[in-house]
């Protein structure tokens, strides 16, 4: 029998205090994020310009995704499908080399047998770029990859023995290896302290055990480190996709004056372009925000699912098969008595 | 006791969120009205952002009800018009609210838009760019017609007609807004290039080296013969004057766009320009742009009336006591251009239209309010009468980068001879980024062919105005 006391210690619930203290986040949210995502898919059913209070329904959908018959509708429709085509390459383009280096840079610093002098320093310097915000970023690249022969980089190149400048900003190539690899040079040094992370994370006992196999380094590292580093390199493609898909900040800013790059022209600058300029298209820079809205989402369940241990499902089906196997037993049982 | 505690903790979570808000606060700013705390609190910039906004306009309310209150971007007109007409007018400055939104002019527009929509905000004057005016004086739910403060056609007689012309509606023609500046440009060439390279010893020989665009490229093709430098800085400058000399406007009677012999000889020309190191490669407001002046790789500038101080020509110069500084002389160049500017237009839901018009007057039509602005300030207004009679008078010598010549005479006949009539339409700037666009991929070897350019140039404006009428 219980006391009334501790009866009423019961009846007292924490968990309120508990809501009270995630409220003002769910506040800023909500006017921030919600609110503002739910007025774009209703911008993405009205019109564009001297229409943009008109209700259109799909149209913008229609005409981003299908094109049309008219020069706006076709050039519309090209236009979209050309900035999609930008952000995947641009993507691309920095993710793999990225995530190449920090895997081979995060295996060398974690690996106990190269004793690499300076390991610290080193993390430090490779953080270092991730630090600065990608508006200076773009500034730096811009200032160096200047495309006169007045640039640091032309210049430099020309004295050893370069004839012509290289168009580094407005080259259709050029400028998106430069994005890239300023994307890449920005990244790479986050991406590496999370799998050096995920790595140092894996039981030594394992790398000892293969060592005393004699299992030789490439060995070691395709049979034990990259499988078991399988969730944190999901993890970064999933972060790295949705980051690249909504990349803006360095496209939008290489570029020269206010000449936007056709060729570097990223989806969200796209989105950004249309929002602002006058007069105003929110029609087609709603829609084309709402058509990424659900291909991130897409993409995101893809890799999600990619990155379910098979294993773990494997034996939960075991376990489900069991308890029905044993319910059956049991039901049969019954019916035998 | 357990009140008590809830009291105590109640009180520290205030005392928390007051101090994490405060930052939220506006930032004091100091401002001329220094007799009522009232006008300090709405002068207050919006420094701390969009948020703000919204502070800030239920101060305005606070103010005088027929308080006149002046939407801008930024204090750098504003504040200093606002100060004179009080000055000399005696108007109490507490009668007059800057509502400074303090952003760049083209995002000027969207916190206008913004901040209208709420019909409780007070608005009578808007400051509007060259750029986008459109948008607000071709929108009558925005901006009303000079005529409601009792201004008719003629009382601007003494104004350059190019700078009431941008100000008239493109809808029905109606004039709803008026400048107080005019953004007149001319060609600015370095003296000692000129007569190096060309044997020039005069701005009037030089401008008969530059009077119209086959002299000016055969002047740059002299330039290079002789291994000299390029004729102008950059391609965009040209460019900012070439679009003046179009006769037609961007967009026709059917809401079509026009792409006619003018865009192809330009792209032409331009592209002869460009290959031929007539310009150097690179781009205007670029790092690189202003130091070309004193390399000696470029022999001048199109520089419009806000250009000849460090914005553009004494930067390029190198500033005061750089190596051209002074040598810098100005014509007028191949055609006449005006670059940017700043349009008042009276707001729809405008009630104090008796101080608005007086304003407006003053910086406008009262000579000696324009003349005292320009001496102030100085800035070249748009009253022609006032302009003149300053060069008449002899005290002004010009910009010291000239190093003695009055940029004002070369200005009043540039700006005497801008002829907007039936040129303008709301889509001009887009129009005009994309054209230039298309130009320079051109100019850079994208497209094989001047018809190609002009198709890529046509269907980018196709992406991007979809108001046009683009039936074939």
């Amino acid at each position: 029998m219980k006391s009334s006391a501790q009866n009423k210690i019961r009846s007292i619930s924490y968990a309120k205090y508990g809501y009270y203290f995630i409220l003002p986040f769910f506040i800023v949210y909500f006017i921030f994020q919600l609110v503002p995502l739910i007025n774009t898919f209703k911008l993405s059913l009205y019109g564009n310009a001297k229409n943009e209070a008109l209700f259109v329904g799909l149209e913008n959908f229609r005409i981003l995704l299908f094109g049309g018959a008219t020069k706006p509708e076709i050039a519309q429709h090209e236009n979209v499908f050309r900035v999609f085509g930008n952000t995947l390459i641009l993507w691309f383009g920095n993710f793999i080399p990225q995530l190449a280096l920090s895997l081979l840079l995060a295996v060398w610093f974690t690996d106990l047998n190269l004793k690499i002098k300076g390991k610290t320093f080193f993390k430090i310097v490779m953080y270092l770029p991730n630090i600065v915000t990608a508006a200076s970023v773009a500034a730096l690249f811009l200032m160096l990859f200047s495309k006169t022969e007045y640039g640091p980089i032309n210049s430099w190149l020309m004295s050893m023995g370069l004839d012509e400048p290289i168009d580094f900003i407005r080259d259709k190539w050029v400028s998106r290896i430069v994005i890239m690899f300023a994307q890449t040079w920005m990244w790479f040094g986050n991406t590496m302290i999370m799998l050096m992370a995920a790595i140092m994370g894996i039981s030594p006992s394992l790398f000892e055990a293969a060592d005393i196999d004699g299992a030789n380094s490439r060995q070691v590292f395709l049979k034990i480190t990259l499988p078991l580093l399988r969730p944190m390199v999901v993890y970064t493609m999933i972060t790295s996709m949705i980051g690249g898909l909504q990349m803006w900040d360095i496209p939008y800013l290489y570029k020269e004056g206010t000449t936007t790059n056709r060729a570097t022209e990223t989806i969200a600058v796209y989105i950004y372009n249309h929002f602002h300029q006058i007069p105003h298209n929110y029609g087609f820079s709603a829609a084309a925000s709402v058509i990424l809205f659900f291909i991130t989402s897409i993409l995101g369940s893809i890799c999600f699912a990619m990155n379910v241990d098979k294993d773990a499902q494997k034996r939960k089906k075991q376990i489900k098969e069991a308890k029905k196997l044993q319910k059956l037993q049991s039901k049969s049982a019954f019916g035998g008595f | 006791m357990k009140n008590f505690k809830k009291t105590l903790a109640l009180l520290a979570a205030l005392a928390l969120s007051a101090t994490a808000l405060y930052g939220c606060g506006p930032e004091e700013k100091s401002s001329t009205a220094d007799n009522t705390s009232k006008t300090e609190d709405s002068n207050t910039a919006d420094n701390a952002g969009d948020s703000k906004t919204e502070d800030s306009s239920t101060d305005d309310e606070a103010v005088a009800a027929d308080a006149l209150t002046i939407l801008c971007w930024n204090a750098n007109d504003s504040q200093p018009m606002v100060d004179l007409f009080c000055e000399k007018t005696g108007t109490d400055p507490s009668l007059i609210n800057i509502k400074n939104f303090d952003v760049q002019g083209g995002q000027a527009a969207e916190q206008y838009i913004q901040y209208l929509s709420d019909e409780s905000n007070d608005a009578d004057i808007m400051f509007l760019e060259a750029d986008w005016c459109l948008q607000f004086i071709n929108d009558d739910s925005y901006t009303a017609p000079l005529s409601t403060l009792g201004y008719s056609d003629g009382d601007f007689s003494d104004i350059y007609s190019y700078v009431v012309e941008t100000g008239k509606s493109t809808v029905d023609g109606t004039l709803k807004g008026i400048s107080w500046q005019a953004a007149a440009g001319g060609y600015c060439y370095r003296e000692d290039l000129a007569e190096q390279y060309l044997g020039v010893t005069s701005p009037d020989q030089m401008q008969e080296k530059v009077k119209d665009w086959d002299t000016f490229m055969a002047t740059a093709k002299e330039l290079k013969d002789a291994n000299g430098p390029a004729i102008s800085a950059t391609l965009g400058g040209v460019w900012q004057v070439y679009s003046g000399s179009r006769d037609t406007a961007w967009v026709d009677a059917d809401n079509k766009l026009v792409v006619d012999d003018y865009c192809k000889n330009y792209t032409q020309f331009a592209y002869d320009l460009w290959n031929n190191g007539y310009v150097t490669k690179v781009a205007q407001w670029n790092d690189e742009w202003k130091p070309l002046g004193n390399s000696g790789d470029v022999l001048g500038y199109f520089v419009s009336t806000w250009g000849f101080g460090d914005t553009i020509l004494a930067g390029a110069a190198g500033g005061e006591g750089g190596e051209s500084f002074g040598k810098w002389k100005c014509v007028v160049g191949p055609s006449e251009f005006y670059w940017g500017g700043t349009w008042l237009a009276p707001a729809t839901r405008i009630n104090n239209t008796e101080l608005a018009k007086k304003f407006i007057d003053f910086f406008t039509i009262d000579e000696e309010g324009a003349t005292a602005y320009a001496e102030k300030q100085g800035e070249y207004m748009s009253n022609k009468k006032v302009m003149e009679g300053i060069i008449a008078k002899g005290e002004y010598t010009g910009a010291p980068v000239l190093g003695g010549q009055n940029h004002f005479e070369v200005l009043n006949k540039v700006a005497d001879g801008i002829d907007m009539t039936g040129k303008i339409t709301p889509y001009d700037s887009v129009i005009k980024t994309e054209f230039s666009n298309a130009v320079q991929a051109y100019a850079e070897g994208t497209y094989a062919s001047v018809d190609e350019a002009l198709d890529e140039f046509e269907t980018a404006v196709a992406g991007l105005l979809v108001d046009l009428n683009w039936e074939e």
